[in-house]
């Protein structure tokens, strides 16, 4: 697979289509950090922590003709934050969910994000696990099976992902791109085009809809 | 109370003919088997390193610095004598001589010292003749005590600490990776140099390269131990291979002179570590008591004093040698100054140890050191054991700095030529002739304002005419004479001249703390000195009485369920910066933050991301001080940061981003609508800005820099630098797409924050203060919207605060009709009611017009040339909406009078009463009479 940021490319050769993502999950379960590999192909042991939220993006081809963009939405993983979040969830087009496979507790929130997801966002919403830090196996306190079996069920894509090594990590967006519904999609989009309101996050009142009881 | 005066400072007073010595090593390479973020042993060393430099006593050679050089290589700076004890061995057999006083006499101060290390936990190891240092006035001075303690008993580095011929049996056998060392050890140590020095004879014969002679030697004496009471008394001693001389010493009979002396060596030379004393305890053994004590500590002085031999040890700087020899100390200027400012000024005047070292060639050299084969480490059954050269990590040669630069440098500084600085004070006080200037103004309100305290509420800011100060505490210190120099910050900071006056100045107005408050910050709003940062902030924040006893009041080790946050977020906060990312700055940064949660345990604050990134620059700059830097973190959030850390902070927040945005139309109006139009909100980017007050957004050298300012300036003054910072990236911004906006998220941008804070401060200088109210302000009362309101009145419809959703909403904003007056000539009011209600009342020159034909009059408003447009309307209408139509079409500051044309009617302000005229002419030539402007003036 093979990244770039050249959107005269992209667009010569095919059909853009533009996604909005967001990442959610528990603090320090790595969403920076595999963003950052994601876009920049780089790791750092002292990523700051995120703060509200970040935004970057990324293009991608899937083949000659085809190039998707995403523009990702970061979020702060501290519970407190927690209010933020429709804001940047609430038209997105694709999620992705982390938690980090040695830390038992962050798969439960994982869960509670799905859920509320599920409730709150566009009911065509593609979701992804992803499992972090697999570099980190002798400290695993999350077994795949189990993981990946919630996934089936729960109707995610799964991947147990490196930031750090890099495993899985462009496997992850691919295959989140290569399941989006391009076609019925690339019609929304140009219509999108055309008004800015539609465009980045949705601020009004962020709160109306966070009547969520997970 | 509270003088931040460090005991250091006090005490330099005495330090006279003192040098700065260098010394360099290496630690371990990287530790590979960890798989949490390691944080390497160079880190490690690094912060352990700070509590050194806190240590204070008179027979110990103060710590300076460290500096990570090229490969990590560690250099570090402390003070430095001429003379040590190991010149007495090269006149050895005179030795005795010296008499047994003068021995009891250094005894006594090596124990002095040894027994202070020990109870600061720190145990020196690596005791030696040659570093037994004495100053001119004949004082022990121990040099070279930390090592041990910064390398965590010598974990961190591949090279052993000790000097073999002076370590006790027990420490050449201790288990590796135990360093369960005391000041035992060193006891032993010092009841081997002083029989050396005693019997002018070492105290192990033979080669000094035979170390497994003295191994094996000191391993039987380990053993013969368990089974001997007094071993010295044994005749297997005499095939150790210890002297002759000091056998015969040691077991000789009794003789009246060296009993107790004879006694103390025995004492000291205790094989078994349970049985050998403590420093502590053996100052008061018989050798000290008071038959002989009367003469302790007085009758050596100046006995000692001879040109000095240059030792193996020691490479003198040559030039140092020659420097002339100060009669007149008191003419010295680096005289009574404590020595971490001679070397920050060192530094300033130039001075660089790793490029200073390499002149002298060090990195060339990889000097012969004694050292014992890394001793049998036993791990998981295997035997390791290291036996390549190891010498090349560490040295022990002392090189001298020279202050000779540095002295002359400061003589041209404070000489009768001197350079005079300008101490920019207009730097706030800039009036642009044509325009308002709202500090000035507000300042001249509260001339009569009260203590010092309420600094924060009102803008007390220096009188641009004179430059008297408000506090009169200082003798002489006042502004100095001026003349047209004028340096850039990044300049006048590197300046060592400028400096040198900048914290001669600030020490003197810190010593007067708190007297002296009001001083300080007329001086800080100049510049800071960045030597005496951590302290001045302290000043001007505020921070008075026992802030250690507080401190310690509050519990930081109970649990609570932000733990786990706090713990993620700490390793993550600034790690660039050596302090942060070392072991014992994680652990510092913990507990202030839990200390914060627990002492606003009632105020409802909490941990939020963010906090972290806070509390970094008081940390960092007070690293030896956690409770000063609490309270500096105290004192700073009810005053810049008021309810950020609410659990529930949005409200604050969403209004403070709202403002934010009006604040950015009123000053361009022109990005303003881009970012607007494109859904760019601040929302997405500004919250990490303000929660943080810019730590999380910039690396901390910039932000002492930022917040130098924001310390001294109005509360309002981060809303007008996240203003800078989105006009210093203007041009990018202008042409981007929301896409294109990511810049934010990474790594910042570079920003100029010179640049930045002075276009903050002139745009602080134009905008009204109602425009910038804030419900949630700190000190915010409703006067600043509403002047003159008395308490007894009824709410009035534009009283009511405008509910956040539609202040949210607005482009533009509000402003009072006290404030609006103030604007007299500078000001277009435009009033968008009916003519007839125009006619029957308005402002005074208003101009009258539809608000739907802002199109066909844009031009005819433009033409009349005014610096602000403030919207007249009344209550309901579509005011708001027509200030945003004029931020659209890019009219700079627009506001909205609170109040429309009811506020005039109730509540008339002094100075403007409604204009009744009928004389209007119209603007609009084609005929059309929707544009009136009223002719009469105020
Ligand atoms: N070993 C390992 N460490 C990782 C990996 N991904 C992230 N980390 C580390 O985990 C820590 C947290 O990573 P972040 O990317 O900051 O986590 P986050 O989810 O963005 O955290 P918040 O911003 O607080 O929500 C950092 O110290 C990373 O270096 C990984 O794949 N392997
Ligand atoms: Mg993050
Ligand atoms: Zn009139």
């Amino acid at each position: 697979m093979s990244t770039t940021n050249n959107r005269q490319n992209a667009h010569a050769s095919g059909k853009l289509y533009q996604f909005k993502l967001v990442l959610l999950g528990e603090s320090a379960v790595g969403k920076s950090s595999l963003v950052l590999r994601f876009v920049k192909d780089q790791f750092d042991d002292y990523r700051e922590s995120t703060i509200g939220a970040a935004f970057l993006t990324q293009t991608i081809s899937l083949d000659d003709n085809t190039t998707v963009k995403f523009e990702i939405w970061d979020t702060a993983g501290q519970e407190r934050y927690k209010s933020l979040a429709p804001m940047y969830y609430r038209n997105a087009n694709c999620a992705v969910v982390v938690y980090d496979i040695t830390q038992a507790s962050s798969l439960d929130k994982a869960k509670s994000w799905v859920k509320e997801l599920q409730r709150q966002a566009d009911p065509n919403i593609v979701i992804a696990l992803a499992g972090n830090k697999s570099d980190l196996s002798a400290r695993r306190a999350i077994d795949s099976e189990e993981a990946q079996a919630y996934a089936t069920d729960t109707g995610l894509l799964f991947f147990e992902t490196s930031a750090k090594t890099a495993v899985n990590v462009n496997e992850l967006f691919t295959s989140i791109a290569k399941k989006m519904p391009l076609e019925q999609l690339a019609a929304n989009s140009r219509g999108r085009g055309s008004s800015s309101k539609q465009r980045g996050v949705d601020l009004t009142s962020p709160t109306s809809s966070n009547n969520c009881s997970c | 109370m509270a003088t931040f005066a460090t005991d250091k400072e006090i005490n330099a007073s005495f330090q006279q003919d003192v040098h700065l010595g260098v010394n360099s090593f290496s630690a371990v390479a990287g530790i590979e088997d960890r798989d949490v973020v390691p944080a390497t042993a160079t880190t490690e060393i690094f912060g352990r390193f700070q509590a050194l430099k806190t240590l204070l006593h008179p027979n110990l050679c103060e710590y300076v610095e460290i500096v990570k050089g090229k490969h990590d290589r560690l250099f570090v700076v402390f003070e430095y004598h001429m003379n040590h004890l190991g010149e007495l061995y090269q006149s050895s057999g005179q030795v005795s001589k010296l008499g047994i006083s003068m021995l009891r006499e250094w005894a006594f101060q090596i124990l002095k010292a040894l027994a202070y290390l020990n109870q600061n936990g720190i145990t020196h190891h690596n005791l030696a003749p040659h570093n037994i240092l004495y100053d001119v006035e004949g004082r022990i001075k121990l040099a070279d005590y930390g090592l041990f303690y910064m390398t965590n008993g010598g974990v961190d580095v591949d090279f052993p600490i000790g000097y073999p011929h002076y370590l006790p049996p027990e420490a050449i056998y201790r288990q590796v990776n135990k360093p369960e060392a005391t000041g035992k050890v060193d006891v032993w140590s010092l009841g081997v140099i002083l029989a050396e020095i005693f019997t002018g004879s070492p105290f192990w014969e033979g080669n000094d390269k035979d170390i497994e002679k003295l191994f094996s030697s000191l391993w039987k004496l380990q053993e013969e131990e368990e089974h001997n009471d007094d071993i010295w008394e044994k005749f297997f001693i005499w095939e150790l291979g210890i002297n002759e001389a000091i056998l015969e010493f040691l077991q000789g009979t009794d003789d009246d002179d060296i009993v107790d002396f004879r006694k103390f060596i025995r004492a000291c030379l205790k094989v078994d570590v349970s049985n050998r004393c403590s420093p502590e305890q053996l100052l008061s053994h018989p050798f000290f008591s008071s038959s002989y004590g009367h003469g302790l500590s007085n009758n050596y002085k100046y006995w000692w004093k001879k040109p000095f031999l240059q030792s193996q040890q020691i490479d003198f700087d040559e030039e140092s040698l020659f420097e002339p020899v100060d009669d007149q100390p008191n003419k010295d200027v680096l005289h009574r100054m404590p020595l971490s400012q001679i070397y920050y000024f060192w530094k300033l005047a130039g001075g660089d140890v790793e490029t200073e070292l390499a002149k002298r060639g060090y990195l060339l050299s990889t000097p012969p050191i004694e050292r014992i084969p890394r001793t049998v480490k036993v791990q998981d059954g295997k035997e390791e054991g290291t036996t390549e050269d190891t010498a090349f990590l560490f040295s022990d040669t002392i090189y001298t700095l020279s202050l000779k630069e540095l002295r002359q440098r400061l003589e041209v500084a404070t000489g009768p030529n001197r350079e005079a600085f300008e101490w920019d004070t207009d730097y706030f006080l800039l009036i642009d002739e044509d325009d308002m200037n709202f500090l000035v103004e507000e300042m001249s309100d509260n001339d009569n304002s009260g203590s010092g305290d309420e600094v924060f509420g009102k803008y007390l800011f220096p009188d641009p005419n004179n430059h008297k100060v408000t506090s009169s505490s200082t003798n002489g210190q006042t502004t100095p004479p001026t003349n047209n120099v004028k340096l850039p910050l990044m300049n006048r900071e590197k300046d060592v001249g400028y400096q040198f006056q900048r914290v001669a100045l600030f020490s003197e107005l810190l010593r007067q703390y708190p007297a002296s408050r009001d001083e300080i910050i007329h001086h800080a709003k100049v510049d800071i000195p960045p030597f005496l940062r951590g302290k001045i902030w302290a000043a001007i924040l505020g921070v008075k009485g026992d802030y250690q006893a507080l401190y310690d009041s509050f519990k930081k080790e109970t649990e609570t369920t932000t733990d786990r946050q706090i713990d993620v977020d700490v390793p993550r906060c600034h790690q660039y910066n050596q302090l942060l990312s070392s072991p014992i700055g994680h652990e510092k940064l913990r507990r202030l933050l839990k200390c914060f949660i627990a002492a606003n345990a009632n105020n409802k604050l909490v941990y939020w991301q963010g906090l972290d990134s806070l509390c970094a620059p008081f940390l960092t700059l007070n690293f030896n001080d956690e409770a000063l830097a609490f309270s500096c973190l105290h004192t700073f959030i009810p005053k810049f940061a008021q309810d950020f850390f609410l659990s529930d902070n949005s409200p604050v927040i969403t209004e403070y981003l709202a403002v934010f945005r009006h604040l950015l139309s009123f000053h361009d109006p022109e990005l303003s609508s881009h970012l607007d139009r494109i859904g760019y909100h601040p929302e997405l980017y500004a919250i990490r800005w303000f929660l943080t007050l810019f730590t999380h957004v910039f690396p901390l050298e910039k932000t002492y820099h930022l917040w130098d300012k924001i310390l001294v300036g109005p509360p309002s003054l981060p809303l007008f630098i996240g203003i800078s910072i989105l006009r210093q990236l203007r041009e990018m911004l202008i042409k981007s797409e929301f896409n294109d906006c990511d810049t934010f998220s990474e790594s910042f941008p570079d920003v100029d924050i010179e640049k930045c804070i002075q276009s903050a401060l002139s745009m602080c200088k134009v905008t009204p203060p109602s425009v910038i109210y804030r419900v949630h302000e700190p000190f915010a009362t409703p006067d600043t919207l509403h002047n003159g309101v008395p308490d007894h009145h009824i709410q009035r419809w534009w009283e009511q605060p405008i509910p956040i959703n539609d202040k949210k909403t607005e482009l533009a904003p509000r402003i009072s009709l006290k404030d609006l007056v103030k604007l007299k000539n500078h000001v277009l009011v435009i009033d968008i009611r009916s003519e007839q209600e125009f006619s029957r009342g308005h402002f005074p020159l208003s101009v009258n017009m539809d608000p739907t034909q802002l199109e066909q009059f844009a031009h005819a408003l433009r033409l009349e040339n005014k610096k602000y447009h403030v919207v007249l309307g009344k209550r309901g209408d579509l005011g708001p909406q027509f200030a945003a139509d004029l931020v659209r079409a890019n009219f700079p500051r627009v506001a909205v009078l609170t109040g429309g044309i009811d506020v005039m009617r109730v509540d008339p302000e002094e100075g403007v009463s409604v204009c009744a005229c009928r004389n209007f002419t119209s603007g609009s030539k084609n005929g059309t009479a929707a544009y009136r402007k009223c002719r009469i003036c105020f």
